[in-house]
């Protein structure tokens, strides 16, 4: 009674005892989240006569003093993403938590076709970061992380760590699912991602080894796991089924891109096209510049390798006669970082030495505009936007571009009607 | 008046206190003076008693009578003459009761004498620098203490006796002409209003002064040291002395106060501010963590840092417990370590601490019973309660409703457990003072002395969030 | 007693209202009828609402020290009186629903995972209860507390996302009617000011501290501006994928990958946003209530709001599109005769009121000379305990002060403040 007249003085109290005994017996024995649903770090779909397969790289739990990661690749077929993804999580006995997904990896098959029918999936179910980086591969998604599984052990490196490397310093634009969607939906409808390729590792054919004893090779030579794991229903594909018939494999990063437009692969871009057009990229500064066979009165004949190191990117669009206009004043500072030549001179052996004669600032500058130019060729038979230049003449100009468009015969073929011009000002670092 | 009659009179006394057998009377006859002594053994000087009085009457050459003594043979003593119904009261004090055949006058000698401690440094606060006196049982000590560092017209002390079979004297004591007298009316009337028992310690009349006595958080200060009370006093606050015990009380109370150690006082107050913040950080820790920890395992797994996933995941595979259980088989084992320290003779605390902390620590962990993470948790949560020592009781039921709303509800249930808290505390005002003063309602002139805390040169007024009649502190 | 609240908290509350209703779907919500003119349209509506803020002014300044029911019966009548509470105790109820559904559905999909409804009931109503019964002073209090953590949060989130600025969108690309449209359909997330009409006397404001407030409410519509401006500019052409701004502008690069979701940040501002966002529209139903039947005690007002909130939680919570389409369709009528019909109504009376007394208008204005801590001052200690009922009985009934000691005391509190060092004795210079 007198317990009675308390509660009644303090409801608070009414509601903690309320919680007490209707909410917190559940949680008393619940498990755990971490313990009722897989941890996936990445996600892979592919798509195989007409199914999709959708595979996840998943964290293990296991009792370790060690923290040492424990992965396994499940995979799951079905007619969409959705039933895929319910078939694994059959196999597995465990929800899929998407959380930590921080890579999707596109299979090359669902790459020709639109792969928003699958991305879609992934996006509306709001457990997948936004920031989730989304590649794709030459092979299987499947393979890809299958792959990927093996690489931690065997040289340390982490498939997202690869990843992340790749968009700071490569693409040095985002290739996440949310700025794919951003290319897609936006009047361009085109966006970039990145692409990792497997390759087979030269060496024996069905070579296998557990990853107990490779630890040895730094260079990433072997890796266990290597073939499609057993079966269709995607069974825990995984640490010890290293299936034998294709031998070990090893992802490449070869700094490569793949131009989507309306969700579908139009063009791959190699690094050093990527890196042309990245020179109006502000964010990035790492290419390099072989120039080779440099004669002018410091040089004679040696093979130079410059790197940027900074860079100052202005542009501006304007209209001329309704004629569009995009220029770009590059001032790139660039460093020697190599001299090659058989009977070297002593200054230029110097490390300290780096003067830019203007033999070189031409080569450079040359060199600059060439890949520009390979690269915005490509893009315009592929009348891709990926450098957002229709953006800037909006913003410049809305009207005045906005007739332009409506004056072309094809409205998205507009890259190929705008002028570039480049000013290049090379300094030394 | 015949000696019969005085007799019979010290046995009715000792009747009237049920003949207890430190009761003592006895019967001096010096030329033909029948002088009556009736004392309690237990609580008089029983050495002063046979110099300063017995050996007195009987060195005195003339005829003794109840003028002679009170003037000229125990005049060195406290003596007073009392009636007769008082008698019973003052044997109780630890006085002697003279009586003299044939006279109606009854003296009263203070002869009180009981085990005392010396002023020593009480463990609860210790100081780095700074003074190390602490109250003791004995209320005159402990005004005396007081006095000392208060050489004032002004001090006050206003006794009352509270407490039916106790009968304790307890003193009220402020600084006129700082203290608000509309709290030391308050103070004395709600003192006053007690009928209780007894009153062992001061503990058993703070709940009485408290707005919402049944209430989670304490809201009367309590110290343990003569120089807090004294500065307490000199913000306008009132302190409430209680005889047999060392802790005194002040009021009004802000939490804040929790955050002060006497030490802030008596070192850089640069340093003093970055310790206050630890304490606020260490107060966050012990409520929070715990119930955080579990909350993020249970619920929102997916908003941990993937490495931190992993080695929780990898750690708490395989224990036999859930989370929840978990947490709370930890905690409840760090609290009965505690309880056992705090009983086990000193001696022994090292070895509970050994067997506590590494035994079954460690091998609690090794045998995959509890989880490092876990145990870290509870640990920080425990070592960061004692940041703030005096909150500890507080703080380890908060704990306790943290980690059940926090395993129950998720981080929506910790954060609106925060805010109702904070809620409840902002309805607690002390005396009319806001009792998350400075901060809530902020209170610009008294954050000096808040989180951050001035030099003394620069706080030049009492805190505002304390009523009291005289504001400026410094010219 | 009176409880009044300070300058300063009236701010701080002003400052969470003007956050909590605008930053998790509105700016997705626009941006699919005038994409990122979104921005335009959040500010014409905060510049709208200014005026309202302006009209309380001018009633606050006409009517010093009066109750809203009070004014309302002397201009219009008792049963236009009722008839105003009416509207605001719906619109006030429709506001705890909305700020509630919106919370609930972010944190059920994006911290929850599992079952959340029970949680999120049991969350919500008994503290925001309990701070209505606590009164204003109290939860104003608890507002200046966490007031610094809110806005510094918010601030950390913008900055966060300052990482991901892609580049300025394109703006003015709206139609002028989509631009109307969008004005119409969205004034419902509005309307903050009209709390302060309720409680309209417990408020401290003077003539010339009007510009502190001020500073307050253009700290809160620049956040939000600032929120809007950077959504658009890191979302652009998918921020209609995004329905809770403030979460997902946290979510988005690369870089965040490796220390984990950030989101924890924002979870955390919304839910105290939320959260205080209810008490206040909570207190104001409470208000209302009370104000239209006035036999009725505030403990009654809150068990028929959580009955109504009960109700309407099965009927709206969780289901987005219905909630959208309500919030879309019809609410926005209601909100438009709530916030601004209303302010014309008030204005007209304070109009009224302030051409009457122009001329004997300084005995009134000095009632507010105390400051910011004048809650020190008053009230009694209460008697001892259980009392939370017993408080809010109290606050509602005995909130009138004889207005004459007030002055008196105020008067000496205005000297006592110039000449600090000669304070001696008198209880009333805690400010």
């Amino acid at each position: 009674m007198r317990f009675l007249k308390k509660v009644i003085k303090t409801p608070m109290l009414l509601v903690f005892i309320f919680i007490l005994i209707f909410l917190s017996p559940g949680q008393l024995v619940s498990p755990g989240e971490n313990r009722n649903r897989a941890v996936v770090t990445a996600v892979g779909i592919d798509k195989i006569d007409d199914q999709f397969e959708v595979s996840f790289l998943t964290f293990i739990p296991t009792a370790n003093q060690t923290y040492k990661e424990t992965n396994s690749v499940i995979s799951g077929k079905g007619n969409s993403v959705g039933e895929a993804v319910y078939e694994a999580e059959l196999t597995l006995g465990r929800t899929i938590g998407l959380s930590h997904a921080r890579t999707t990896v596109i299979g090359e098959k669902l790459l020709a076709e639109d792969i928003t029918q699958c991305v879609d999936y992934l996006s509306r179910i709001s457990a997948l970061p936004e920031n989730s980086v989304l590649i794709s591969t030459n092979d299987t998604a499947k393979e890809f992380l299958i792959t990927a599984q093996s690489l931690a052990p065997n040289i340390g490196l982490k498939l997202e760590q690869l990843v992340h490397y790749n968009a700071e310093n490569v693409y040095v634009t985002d290739t996440t699912i949310e700025s794919f969607y951003n290319g897609y939906y936006s009047e361009e409808k085109a966006s970039i991602i990145g692409y990792l390729t497997v390759e087979q590792l030269e060496g024996t054919p069905g070579q296998v080894t557990t990853s107990q004893d490779t630890s040895s090779s730094g260079g990433g030579g072997q890796s266990e796991g290597g073939g499609g794991s057993g079966g269709s229903g995607g069974s825990g594909g995984g640490e010890n089924s290293g299936g034998g018939q294709d031998g070990p494999k090893q992802i490449w990063n070869k700094g490569e891109t793949v131009i989507l437009k309306n969700g579908k692969k139009v063009a791959l871009l190699s690094v050093d096209q990527l890196n042309g057009i990245n020179i109006i990229n502000a964010k990035s500064s790492n290419q390099t510049y072989f120039l080779s066979n440099v004669n002018d009165e410091v040089y004679k004949g040696a093979d130079l390798t410059y790197r940027i190191r900074n860079k100052n990117v202005k542009t501006a669009v304007k209209f001329e006669n309704g004629h569009p206009i995009f220029k770009a004043y590059l001032i790139v500072g660039v460093e020697l970082v190599e001299v090659n030549k058989k009977d070297s001179r002593s200054e230029e052996i110097n490390t300290e030495f780096s003067k830019i004669t203007p033999t070189v600032e031409k080569l450079i500058q040359d060199q600059i505009r060439k890949d520009f130019t390979k690269t915005l060729t490509l893009l315009r038979q592929n009348k891709t936007d990926v450098i957002g230049i229709r953006q800037k003449f909006r913003q410049d100009n809305r009207v005045a571009f906005d007739k332009f468009i409506q004056g072309l015969e094809d409205p998205e073929d507009y890259l190929n009607h705008i002028t570039f011009k480049f000013v290049v000002d090379v300094q030394s670092d | 008046m015949s000696k019969f009659v005085l007799q019979k009179k010290l046995e009715g006394y000792k009747k009237e206190l049920h003949s207890s057998s430190d009761v003592a009377s006895r019967i001096l006859e010096k030329q033909g003076v029948k002088i009556g002594f009736v004392y309690l053994k237990s609580m008089t000087d029983q050495e002063l008693f046979s110099n300063a009085i017995y050996q007195a009457i009987q060195n005195y050459k003339e005829k003794v009578d109840m003028t002679s003594l009170q003037d000229k043979i125990i005049r060195g003593n406290d003596v007073k003459e009392i009636k007769e119904e008082e008698v019973v009261e003052n044997i109780l004090k630890g006085s002697i009761i003279i009586m003299i055949e044939g006279e109606k006058k009854i003296l009263a000698v203070d002869l009180l004498k009981f085990p005392t401690r010396t002023p020593s440094e009480p463990p609860t606060s210790p100081v780095i620098q700074g003074p190390r006196e602490g109250f003791v049982e004995d209320i005159k000590t402990n005004i005396t203490l007081l006095r000392r560092r208060l050489h004032s017209k002004d001090l006050v002390f206003k006794s009352l006796n509270i407490g039916k079979y106790s009968n304790t004297q307890v003193m009220v004591s402020y600084i006129e002409g700082i203290a608000d007298k509309k709290i030391v009316d308050d103070v004395i009337k709600k003192l006053k209003k007690i009928d209780i028992g007894g009153v062992v310690d001061s503990y058993y009349i703070l709940s009485f002064l408290q707005r919402r006595p049944d209430s989670l958080f304490k809201q009367v200060g309590n110290t343990e040291k003569p120089d807090i009370v004294a500065a307490k006093m000199l913000e306008g606050r009132v302190a409430i002395i209680v005889d047999n015990s060392p802790i005194v009380l002040t009021v009004p109370f802000v939490l804040l106060e929790e955050m002060q150690s006497s030490n802030d006082y008596y070192t850089n107050h640069h340093y003093s501010s970055f310790v206050r913040i630890i304490r606020l950080l260490g107060l966050l820790v012990a409520i929070l963590s715990p119930g955080l920890y579990l909350a993020l395992e249970l619920h929102h797994y997916n908003v941990l840092p993937l490495n931190f996933l992993i080695t929780i995941a990898d750690t708490t595979q395989g224990l036999p417990f859930t989370p929840f259980i978990e947490i709370l088989f930890i905690f409840i084992l760090f609290q009965m370590l505690y309880e056992v320290s705090l009983r086990l003779p000193s001696y022994l605390g090292l070895a509970t601490s050994v067997v506590g902390a590494l035994i079954l620590g460690d091998t609690g962990v090794k045998a995959g019973l509890i989880s490092p993470p876990g145990v870290i948790v509870v640990a920080l949560a425990k070592i960061a309660l004692y940041t703030i020592p005096e909150q500890s009781a507080q703080i380890s039921i908060l704990q306790v409703i943290f980690i059940v709303i926090g395993g129950t509800l998720g981080l929506a249930g910790i954060v609106t457990g925060l805010v109702y808290f904070t809620n409840y505390l902002n309805g607690l005002d002390s005396f009319n003072t806001p009792y998350l003063a400075p901060y809530s309602p902020r209170i610009p002139n008294d954050l000096k002395d808040g989180i951050f805390k001035s030099s003394v040169t620069e706080m030049k007024t009492r805190p505002k969030s304390i009523k009291n009649t005289n504001k400026v502190r410094l010219k | 007693m009176k409880k009044s609240i300070s300058l300063r908290q009236t701010g701080m509350l002003i400052v969470m209202m003007i956050l909590a209703n605008k930053i998790l779907l509105l700016p997705s919500l626009l941006y699919k009828t005038v994409k990122t003119d979104g921005v335009f349209v959040v500010m014409t509506l905060f510049l709208i609402d200014l005026l309202v803020f302006g009209v309380f002014i001018k009633l606050k300044l006409a009517y010093p020290d009066k109750k809203l029911a009070e004014i309302l019966e002397e201009n219009l009548g008792k049963i236009a009186a009722k008839l105003i509470f009416s509207i605001l105790l719906v619109f006030f109820m429709f506001k705890v629903f909305l700020t509630f559904s919106i919370a609930f559905m972010y944190l059920k999909q994006q911290v929850y995972q599992n079952e959340f409804a029970v949680i999120a009931i049991i969350c919500v109503l008994p503290v925001i209860n309990h701070a209505v019964i606590c009164g204003l002073r109290s939860f104003s209090r608890t507002i200046e507390l966490f007031y610094y953590l809110v806005v510094g949060l918010f601030i950390l989130c913008l900055m966060i996302a300052l990482g991901s600025f892609k580049q300025t969108p394109t703006y003015f690309v709206s139609q002028p009617g989509d631009f109307g449209m969008a004005l119409v359909k969205n004034v419902f997330s509005f309307g903050d000011y009209l709390f302060l009409f309720l409680v309209i006397d417990r408020i401290e404001i003077e003539k010339k501290d009007v510009k502190k407030v001020f500073k307050y409410i253009f700290l809160g519509i620049a956040l939000v501006v600032a929120l809007f401006f950077i959504y658009y500019s890191i979302y652009e052409t998918t921020a209609f994928m995004h329905n809770y701004a403030i979460a997902d502008i946290l979510t988005i690069t690369v870089e965040f990958n490796a220390i984990g979701r950030l989101d924890i940040v924002a979870m955390v501002t919304i839910m105290l946003l939320s959260l205080f966002q209810m008490e206040i529209f909570q207190y104001g139903f409470c208000e209302c209530f009370v104000g239209i039947f006035k036999k009725l005690n505030k403990v009654f007002a809150i068990a028929v709001f959580d009955v109504l909130f009960l109700v309407v939680y099965y009927i709206l919570v969780g289901r987005y599109e219905t909630m959208v389409m309500y919030v879309e369709t019809w609410l926005p009528y209601f909100a438009m005769v709530a916030n601004y019909l209303l302010a014309i109504v008030f204005f007209g009376i304070s109009f009224k009121k302030s051409g009457k007394n122009r001329s004997k208008s300084s005995e009134n204005t000095l009632i507010f000379t105390k400051s910011d801590q004048m809650l020190e001052n008053e009230g009694e200690e209460q008697n001892s305990l259980p009392q939370e009922l017993l408080e809010s009985l109290k606050e509602t009934f005995e909130q009138e002060e004889p207005q004459k000691n007030m002055i008196k005391s105020s008067i000496k509190t205005k000297k006592a403040k110039k000449q600090p060092k000669l304070l001696q004795g008198g209880q009333n210079e805690i400010s």
